[in-house]
């Protein structure tokens, strides 16, 4: 087996998907050969830190505007890796691309326009997945975090004008979509290279964000 | 004497609750492109749009209101029933005619809301108070809480958003947009371009046409989406649901996208495509129906 073979299954094999015979291969074939074992790390290491995306990133709770727009277009992938370590790789970076959009986003959203904007002082910083430093992640996740903090207070300060039937309709509503982002993000987590997974995790935080947005904005009821 | 003054009182109680319904009947000026606001708490609002350059305001104010406040001008007039703070007997009844091309706004907390015979743009914000409108604007924005809203004919603009109401919108066209939270969305007719449904829990049912280049968007969590389209239907749909089924019609049949998760997609072509179909859930079933 050469180095091209190797490479070109490395995705498969990290993936648990060859063959016994195939695997006897690589691994005598890794044994050898330096360059391909660092090539099996690197893409460790990658696969482990897009598996941390979805846990390490918090519910929104403010609204950004047409999030899913600025979202990668959905692409279907079998399985957990593609049939290529290019075609995985470029999977790879549009699914953090996308995740990364989806906070810088939100923090432009809330720094053009929403009454919940709140500075980064006050955030609660959330961990920062390795490898997306300088993505604008953490300021983005940062401003995030605040808001959804505000957001949570001022719909606790408003709960006492709402009528019991709208709060009910709130809360069972925000329990729906709470429910959603678990499982997707449980999902994720085994299949973190799924976009349409992530775009479902990227809706559903936005339809929470309108939910708290507009449940704090509603008139006094009582 | 004593059975004069009997009288008295009887006849001062019996003529109590006309005085306490007091009427009326105001006219104010309005340019046909002027804007006009109506705020009224409890009770109804009635706008009917007609051809004169005036205002006309009729009906009864509830037995503890306030006073009814005209303010304004030629190009823009205020119509507001004040009411004390935690009073009883509120229900003003108010028709107010307007030039049918004139911006009208109207805010209420519980009035139910009557929209005739106009054709201007049209804005509606209340809490719980039915919204019906039966001609068509040419923008129209209706916002509630609990409110159901009823629009018979959609504007080439139109916004609705409730939180439980439930949204009915028949020959609709142009555009529209419909968010709810729980509150159920049906869609019936018309001739849209671009139409966006979102719902948290509630249900979505579209029975229409899909405008050839138009763009449809339907998205719901757990609420189900019902599409009844024509059979000759030409679009390219995008389906997608995380554990909900996909009942489909007239494609093919959806697959499963990912070996760890239930998550459904289907992407189709129907006829020779050209428009946009794009429903989305995250629980909630997906149905296509042929008509």
């Amino acid at each position: 087996m050469t180095c091209d073979e190797l490479r070109r299954r490395l995705d498969d094999y990290l993936d648990g998907a060859l063959q016994a015979e195939e695997r006897t291969d690589i691994e005598a074939h890794l044994a050898d050969c330096a360059a391909c074992r660092a090539e099996l790390d690197e893409l460790e290491g990658l696969v482990r830190r897009l598996g941390d995306l979805p846990e390490a990133i918090e519910p929104p709770r403010d609204l950004w505007p047409d999030i899913s727009s600025r979202l990668a277009p959905p692409v279907v992938v079998a399985g957990r890796f593609g049939s290529s370590a290019r075609r995985w790789m470029a999977v790879a970076a549009s699914v953090a691309a996308a995740l990364a959009a989806l906070l810088v986003a939100y923090s432009t959203g809330l720094q053009h326009g929403s009454e919940e904007a709140v500075t980064a002082r006050e955030a609660t910083p959330l961990a920062v997945p390795a490898g997306l430093e300088d993505t604008g992640f953490a300021e983005a996740e940062a401003e995030f975090s605040a808001a959804r903090d505000r957001l949570l207070a001022t719909l606790a300060e408003r709960r006492d004008s709402m009528s019991p039937e709208t709060l009910r309709v709130v809360d069972d509503n925000l329990r729906v979509i709470d429910e959603a982002i678990e499982r997707i993000s449980s999902a994720l987590v085994d299949d973190p290279l799924n976009p349409r997974l992530a775009n479902q995790l990227a809706s559903a935080y936005r339809r929470q964000i309108e939910l708290l947005q507009r449940a704090s904005r509603l008139p006094a009821e009582t | 004497m004593r059975r004069m003054a009997t009288y008295a009182v009887m006849f001062l109680m019996a003529a109590a609750p006309a005085w306490a319904q007091r009427q009326v009947d105001e006219v104010r000026s309005l340019d046909p492109d002027g804007r006009v606001s109506v705020s009224n708490l409890a009770g109804s609002v009635t706008v009917v749009g007609w051809s004169d350059a005036r205002v006309q305001i009729t009906g009864t104010l509830g037995k503890n209101v306030e006073d009814l406040q005209i303010e304004g001008d030629a190009r823009e007039l205020s119509i507001e029933v004040d009411v004390p703070k935690h009073a009883d007997d509120l229900d003003t009844e108010l028709v107010v005619r307007v030039p049918a091309t004139a911006r009208v706004e109207i805010e209420t907390v519980s009035a139910t809301v009557s929209i005739e015979e106009m054709t201007g743009p049209i804005d509606v914000e209340t809490i719980s108070g039915w919204v019906k409108t039966s001609s068509r604007p040419s923008e129209l924005s209706i916002e509630t809480v609990s409110g159901d809203i009823t629009v018979a004919e959609a504007a080439r603009r139109t916004d609705l958003s409730s939180v439980s109401g439930r949204v009915s919108v028949q020959q609709a066209m142009g555009r529209l947009d419909v968010e709810t939270v729980s509150g159920g969305v049906r869609v019936t007719g018309g001739d849209l371009e671009y139409a966006s449904f979102e719902t948290v829990s509630g249900d979505i049912s579209y029975a229409g046409a899909i405008a050839d280049g138009g763009e449809f968007e339907f998205e719901s969590m757990s609420g189900t989406i019902s599409l009844e389209l024509p059979a000759a239907v030409s679009a390219d749909f995008d389906v997608s649901t995380f554990s909900g089924d996909i009942d489909n019609d007239i494609g093919p049949r959806p697959r499963r996208t990912s070996q760890y998760t239930s998550e459904e997609e289907l992407s189709f072509t129907a006829g020779s495509g050209g428009s946009d179909v794009t429903i989305s859930s995250f629980s909630g079933s997906v149905k296509i129906r042929a008509r």
